[in-house]
């Protein structure tokens, strides 16, 4: 029996579960699995299309970075941590995934001419019948090839919108 | 006397200006969807419902509802998926939302696809005849990304709907979705030599005109458009008085075929902020045949304010009230439908998205 400790930026979206949980599970995705039974959704929240982990979300296995396949020892102790390299607005899918430590998204809301009312965080409410994703068919995205011109004319256009 | 709402996405999270029909003294509430980036907003008609589309840098995807104007929330991902497989494509964010005639909720996501829910956005499934487009290949991100950020749903024919999709174009479909035809032809591709390709167009927004299905109105990277023919062909009005063919939003007037406002903005080399750093929002009465500026209240000079696609949004009273957020976290409202603005707000985030609802 393994035990998960996850971070508190996950249990806002989950309110009523526990930080930490006692799972059984011979890898991390069985873990995680265990978890999503639990708490319904909560796969959905770690693991992207592939499947793997999300980009920003670190896994630690006894304090060793781990992955979906990472083999959990009876008596691990599992982290799920936000990485540090979540918090950047626009953040590039190329990006690599740094540090163990998450980041918060906090605003400002005064304003003179409001009649400022900034809300306590809101009580978000988990629908218990909510399951992993159906997995379906998708087509892969490919690049476009260069427009190739028969005569050779070079052309200059306008700015590209990629760049723009 | 109804009560209005404005609901504003950020990259912080949601914000929601609540205000009586004088649409004069507002107070603000958030952020919600706990701080997740929320880049459009809805009201589900049949329930009055808030539906809030993003995506967290960390937990992915989700679509957020609120049964109590946004007192309290739930969040869904289930089915907002391409699926698995080794080159499997992970869904990024939530773009666009919608509803058609008959309930069902449209999400537009990045990379650029089209979802559907049946249940109000608990569970939802692939709209594949347009990921499984002839064109799918050939899709190039643009500045925003591959995305799908328009959803035009036809107001009562379940069978029609028309997509926007960045550096890709606008798509139709006549059959529920199980094919799609592209509807560009018209409109010009600057950004690539020859003629206009069938796919490609770099549209910003569109909108459909009150009460004509059939005409459409575009605010695209290469000037405003107008469609007569549920969007076969466009017209390009891009010469009749705007001063820049450039610019993201477009809104159209709730009862007026013959009216939308659009806010032109410099071209991307130039800093896509109002031309002259002189504020103002644009108003055509004519179906884009000329256009008049609004710019009473708005900042004349020194004025380097950029508006996002969704970021400007109109209600439905009489006379309408119009609002725009920038880039730069400022939110101004018209109740005489653009003539004159007042700041409603100076310090949110960067606004991605407005909508305002009125509630009776």
């Amino acid at each position: 029996m393994a035990t998960v400790v996850l971070p508190r930026s996950l249990l806002t979206l989950f309110p009523g579960v526990e930080r930490r949980h006692e799972l059984e599970g011979a890898n991390v995705e069985e873990i995680l699995t265990a978890l999503d039974a639990a708490a319904p959704g909560m796969r959905d929240r770690l693991v992207e299309e592939g499947p793997r982990l999300r980009r920003h979300i670190n896994v630690f296995v006894d304090g060793k970075p781990a992955d979906l396949a990472t083999h959990v020892p009876e008596d691990a102790t599992v982290h799920v941590i936000p990485a540090v390299s979540g918090g950047a607005s626009g953040t590039s899918a190329s990006e690599a995934k740094s540090g163990p430590y998450g980041s918060s998204n906090g605003a400002s809301t005064s304003n003179a001419s409001v009649r400022s009312a900034t809300a306590s965080p809101p009580i978000a409410q988990v629908d218990a019948s909510r399951l992993r994703p159906a997995e379906r068919g998708g087509s892969p995205t490919t690049a476009r090839q260069p427009r190739s011109d028969s005569r050779s004319r070079v052309v200059i256009a306008a700015p590209s919108i990629a760049s723009a | 006397m109804p009560d209005v709402q404005l609901l504003v996405g950020t990259p912080k999270g949601a914000f929601i200006l609540d205000s009586d029909a004088n649409r004069s003294d507002w107070s603000l509430r958030g952020p919600l969807c706990e701080g997740w980036p929320i880049h459009d907003l809805i009201v589900e008609p049949s329930s009055g419902a808030i539906l809030a589309g993003g995506g967290s840098p960390w937990y992915g995807p989700a679509v957020w509802r609120s049964d109590d104007a946004g007192q309290t929330w739930t969040h869904s991902s289930e089915g907002l998926t391409y699926g698995d497989g080794e080159d499997a494509k992970a869904i990024k964010t939530i773009w666009s939302l919608a509803t058609g005639p008959d309930g069902t909720v449209y999400a537009g996501v990045e990379p650029a696809g089209l979802f559907r829910s049946s249940d109000g956005g608990k569970t939802w499934s692939h709209v594949e005849g347009l990921t499984n487009h002839p064109t799918r290949s050939s899709w190039q991100p643009g500045a925003g990304g591959l995305i799908l950020h328009t959803i035009v749903p036809h107001p009562s024919d379940r069978q029609r709907v028309w997509v926007g999709i960045s550096a890709v174009g606008v798509f139709e479909t006549k059959d529920g979705g199980a094919t799609w035809e592209p509807r560009n032809k018209g409109v010009r591709a600057d950004f690539v030599p020859g003629p206009p390709p069938e796919t490609g167009q770099c549209v910003h927004k569109f909108a459909m005109a009150a009460g004509e299905p059939e005409t459409l109105y575009q605010q695209n990277h290469c000037g405003q458009y107008r469609s007569t023919d549920g969007g076969a062909t466009w017209t390009d009005l891009s010469k009749n008085g705007v001063p820049s063919q450039f610019g993201f939003p477009l809104v159209t007037h709730p009862r007026d075929p013959n009216t939308f406002w659009v806010i032109p903005l410099t071209e991307p080399d130039q800093g896509r902020f109002m031309p002259d750093a002189s504020a103002a929002v644009w108003r055509t009465n004519d179906r884009g045949d000329t256009f008049s500026r609004g710019d009473a209240g708005l900042p004349q000079d020194d004025a380097y304010l950029s508006v996002l696609r969704e970021a400007m949004a109109r209600d439905t009273l009489d006379p309408v009230g119009i609002t725009f957020g920038t880039k730069t976290g400022q939110l101004w409202h018209s109740s005489d439908e653009g003539a004159s603005w007042q700041l409603v707000t100076g310090n949110l985030p960067e606004i991605w998205a407005v909508e305002a609802v009125v509630r009776d």
